[in-house]
């Protein structure tokens, strides 16, 4: 059989993933890959943790120096592609640099979502999304005593505890009257602001800022209310968006992100796309959808590079989750957040300890689960959501002692799936 | 092709209550690195009575490895061993949110995911567990270790015949320096072949069922002389063995003949046609111990073969089955490792067309035999008995019953004194493994 060309346009969680698994599937086919980065492929999830001086730089890289050659892949490195031709299956990167294709992955990953506020550029302010802006901030912060973070996501605390470690004041500025609020409720957002604010972080909730003033040696920020900030340092953390502008008039279908269906390929049969770049289905709602998360990002390029090659593989959606370290902390979440009209919830928490927990299920299914400081197995609990395992009589089980009885529950859902294999 | 690697394997809910010997053996192990020492953890839940340890599956394709941020997370590719780079590692649990089997541990204060990492390939849990309840698969060094197939394909053994995969299996382990030894019956069409054709590729001679330990120990002694390692093994039936070819085979024992013999036992002479021999079971049916208004199969309980071969204190006897492959190999191994005497394996082979089962349920049968202890997995070496495989609550006899037809006239009644007898056999080998273990204190 002849070779066929793969190329795949990006070199992050989802490219990787997808090359392993072509590779694993024993495909021969030629795979190269394009990105613009200079460096060996990174995840922007570890850059935070290169603030706070827990990894060092040359830790960075996801994978060995040899790897594409031992996946016999070619990786271009520092070219940025501008426009794909689907009529002549090209890519053109850089002005004149053509790529022919049979079949392409678009895994271009996602870019900060810069806010429309007066006086807020991109010169100024910094993100942390690329090695690049990390090195800037590097060399930036040195000199830094105080800094402020618009967003309250999980990349902006992930900087703010970050920052924090180094002893930079931090104040954190969020729109909306919670912080995480696309992973826990307002009970567990605020128990993680109070030990947050325990170690030094200020944080201005249900704050709007108007407008953002560069001073020589700083920055303003003012707020809807009046109020003005000042600090040596602007960060900007109020989410990401798809890094998808090469698409323009290409033919390939874009909402939000790159539309895909359940094999992950776009309405051109022969482009696939995934990871952040990706608009998938939602697993518990059907619904369409980006999930910018780094383990949607590993299971997208894998089904999508079993495609690729001919293996048939269905995505069964994504699902929101995450984790959050802070200050010797940790909080969990998978699944849905708020419950909606139908679920049942169980919620124990104890406040002045630190304890919360709290399950979504319905139907004897569990739909979501957030835990703080609860040393248990969230990929137990993210399977079993995934599997729609039966948990109808557990419910206080999974909230008196949730290790243990998730494991026993993906225990026997385990068993379950092998004995109807067997059948 | 695909590699395959050990992996730990923690028997199912059997785990004493309140028992968490192996955690702390592996932070007692993994004392004083940075991270480690969470690679196992016990689960009990006493209510539900499940009490069972949970650790990693070293996955083919783990699940943690591609969530991980920084690539600190590696499958090896020489031993399949997951570990985690301790200078790469964030903390990030990515990698816990990832694995579905709670294989991944995060902590909080060392800020480092850190998981089992087989201690290298000498887990140190698996000595410590009072039960017995964790072993290393070696999946892969029996992979490594069989070597190739040493017939050729197409036999003409009954579809489903369990003695052919049993043979092919005998031949994986043994390897090319074997001559192999066949006498009448089944399995010595796959020997000496049909016609003028053979399908075994290394040198095999069919005895009779009358002087097959005879010839083996000639031709054992002739390579002794010139000085070459050759091992000489027999693949016979139970006629041959138990009965016909009896005298000389509890002869060469007696000399202690530096053979391997194995019998597969299908309790019957099948191949001429399904009649008894001495190791047909109680009211079994063959054709000449029919089912009738006065006879209900055959009258007496058969011969403990295996067991009178031990009692000739010959170096190594084993019982195994086709359905427990690895403990098989085990013995197969064990076996070939003897140079200064006999060993001797006994294999329970259902048959087909003999027993009445399905085509497709021999390895069923091998397995409900032993997990219903009418066929239990044990060893002797050198003088002490000991079982291989344990049962924790052994099904019904009836269960076993109820797969083939040659139980088929069997009422209750007939039943309960078949378990009663297996019942009794089982004691009977449990009160030697017991005597074993009080004389090894």
């Amino acid at each position: 059989m002849e070779k066929r060309k793969f190329l795949i346009v990006g070199c992050g969680t989802a490219a990787l993933s997808a090359l392993k698994k072509m590779r694993k599937i024993n495909s021969q086919d030629e795979v190269k890959l394009i990105t613009m980065e200079p460096y060996l492929p990174y995840s922007p999830t570890s850059l935070p943790y290169l603030l706070s001086k827990r990894i060092k730089e040359s830790e960075i890289p996801m994978v060995t120096d040899d790897f594409f050659d031992q996946m016999k892949a070619e990786l271009v490195r520092g070219r940025r592609v501008e426009h794909i031709d689907i009529e002549r299956r090209e890519v053109i990167y850089d002005v004149h640099g053509r790529e022919s294709y049979d079949c392409l992955l678009i895994a271009t990953g996602s870019e900060p979502a810069l806010p429309s506020i007066p006086g807020l550029n991109n010169k100024h302010a910094f993100h942390l999304r690329t090695l690049d802006d990390a090195k800037k901030l590097l060399w930036k912060i040195k000199g830094t005593r105080t800094a402020i973070i618009l967003g309250a996501g999980l990349i902006g605390l992930h900087m703010a505890e970050c920052l924090a470690e180094r002893k930079i004041k931090v104040i954190v500025v969020e729109m909306l009257p919670q912080i995480l609020p696309a992973y826990f409720d307002q009970d567990a957002s605020r128990m993680i602001q109070d030990v947050l604010e325990k170690h030094g972080v200020r944080f201005f909730t249900d704050h709007r800022a108007s407008e953002v003033s560069w001073k020589k040696n700083g920055v303003e920020v003012s707020l809807k209310n009046g109020k003005t900030l000042k600090a040596d340092l602007l960060l900007i953390a109020t989410g990401v968006k798809p890094r998808l502008s090469f698409l323009n008039a290409s033919g390939i279908k874009v909402n939000e992100g790159i539309v895909v269906d359940s094999e992950m390929r776009t309405n051109v049969s022969n482009i696939f796309a995934a990871g952040d770049v990706a608009e998938a289905k939602n697993f518990l709602t059907g619904n369409y959808g980006l999930n910018p998360i780094l383990p949607n990002a590993a299971e997208q390029g894998k089904i999508a590079g079993s495609n690729i090659v001919g293996r048939k593989v269905e995505y069964e959606g994504w699902l929101p989750m995450n984790a959050f370290n802070y200050f010797g902390h940790f909080a969990i979440s998978v699944g849905k957040p708020m419950p909606s009209d139908g679920d049942e919830v169980r919620v124990e928490k104890k406040e002045d300890k630190g304890i919360y927990k709290k399950i979504i299920y319905k139907d004897g299914k569990l739909l979501g689960a957030s835990f703080l400081d609860i040393n248990l197995h969230s990929g137990v609990l993210h399977y079993l959501i995934k599997k729609r395992a039966e948990i109808r009589g557990y419910e206080e089980g999974l909230i008196k002692m949730p290790a243990e009885k998730s494991l026993w529950l993906m225990h026997e859902a385990e068993k379950k799936e092998t004995e109807s294999l067997e059948d | 092709m695909r590699t395959f690697y050990d992996t730990l394997k923690i028997e199912e809910n059997g785990c004493p209550p309140d028992c968490f010997a192996c955690r702390k053996r592996c932070e007692e192990v993994k004392k004083g690195k940075d991270s480690g020492g969470n690679g196992i953890r016990e689960v009990h839940l006493p209510k539900i009575n499940f009490h069972m340890a949970i650790t990693c599956n070293q996955c083919t394709e783990p699940a943690c490895l591609d969530a991980c941020p920084t690539g600190a997370i590696t499958k090896s590719l020489t031993d399949g061993i997951v570990r985690i780079s301790e200078t790469k590692c964030v903390g990030c649990r990515l990698c816990d949110l990832a694995c579905p089997y709670g294989g991944i541990h995060c902590d909080v204060k060392q800020k480092k995911a850190s998981k089992c990492d087989l201690c290298d390939g000498d887990p140190q849990c698996i000595s410590i567990c009072p039960d017995h309840l964790i072993s290393l698969m070696k999946a892969r060094s029996i992979v490594e270790y069989l070597h190739e197939d040493q017939f050729l394909m197409g036999s003409p053994l009954c579809s489903g015949c369990p003695a052919e995969l049993a043979l092919r299996l005998v031949m994986r382990v043994m390897g090319k320096d074997t001559f192999l030894f066949g006498a009448p019956g089944c399995a010595c069409l796959i020997l000496s072949g049909m016609g003028t054709k053979s399908m075994c590729l290394v040198p095999s001679h069919l005895s009779n069922m009358t002087n097959c330990p005879s010839t083996m120990a000639g031709v054992k002694r002739y390579y002794r002389r010139i000085r070459k390692d050759v091992r000489c093994v027999a693949f016979v039936g139970d006629g041959c063995a138990a009965d016909v070819g009896f005298q000389p085979l509890s002869g060469a024992a007696e000399r202690n003949e530096n053979i391997i013999f194995i019998t597969y036992d299908n309790e019957g002479y099948m191949n001429t046609g399904i009649q008894r021999s001495s190791t047909t079971p109680y009211m079994g049916w063959t054709f000449t111990s029919p089912v009738g208004i006065e006879r209900r199969g055959k009258q007496m309980p058969p011969k403990n073969l295996p067991l009178i071969m031990a009692a000739h204190q010959i170096p190594y006897v084993a019982t195994a089955v086709i359905g427990y492959p690895e403990d098989f190999v085990k013995k197969l191994t064990k076996a070939m490792a003897i140079k200064d005497g006999m060993s001797y394996i006994h294999i329970l082979s259902p048959c087909i067309p003999g027993w009445g089962i399905d085509i497709s349920a021999s390895i069923d049968v091998c397995r409900a035999a032993v997990e219903t202890n009418y066929f239990p997995l044990w060893e002797y070496e050198r003088g002490k008995y000991c079982f291989t495989y344990s049962v924790d609550k052994p099904k019904p006899i009836g269960e076993y019953i109820k797969m083939m037809r040659k139980f088929s006239h069997l009422n209750g009644k007939d039943i309960d004194e078949i378990q009663e007898l297996v019942n009794r056999r089982f004691a009977h080998i449990k009160a030697l493994t017991q005597l074993s273990e009080r004389s090894s204190l």
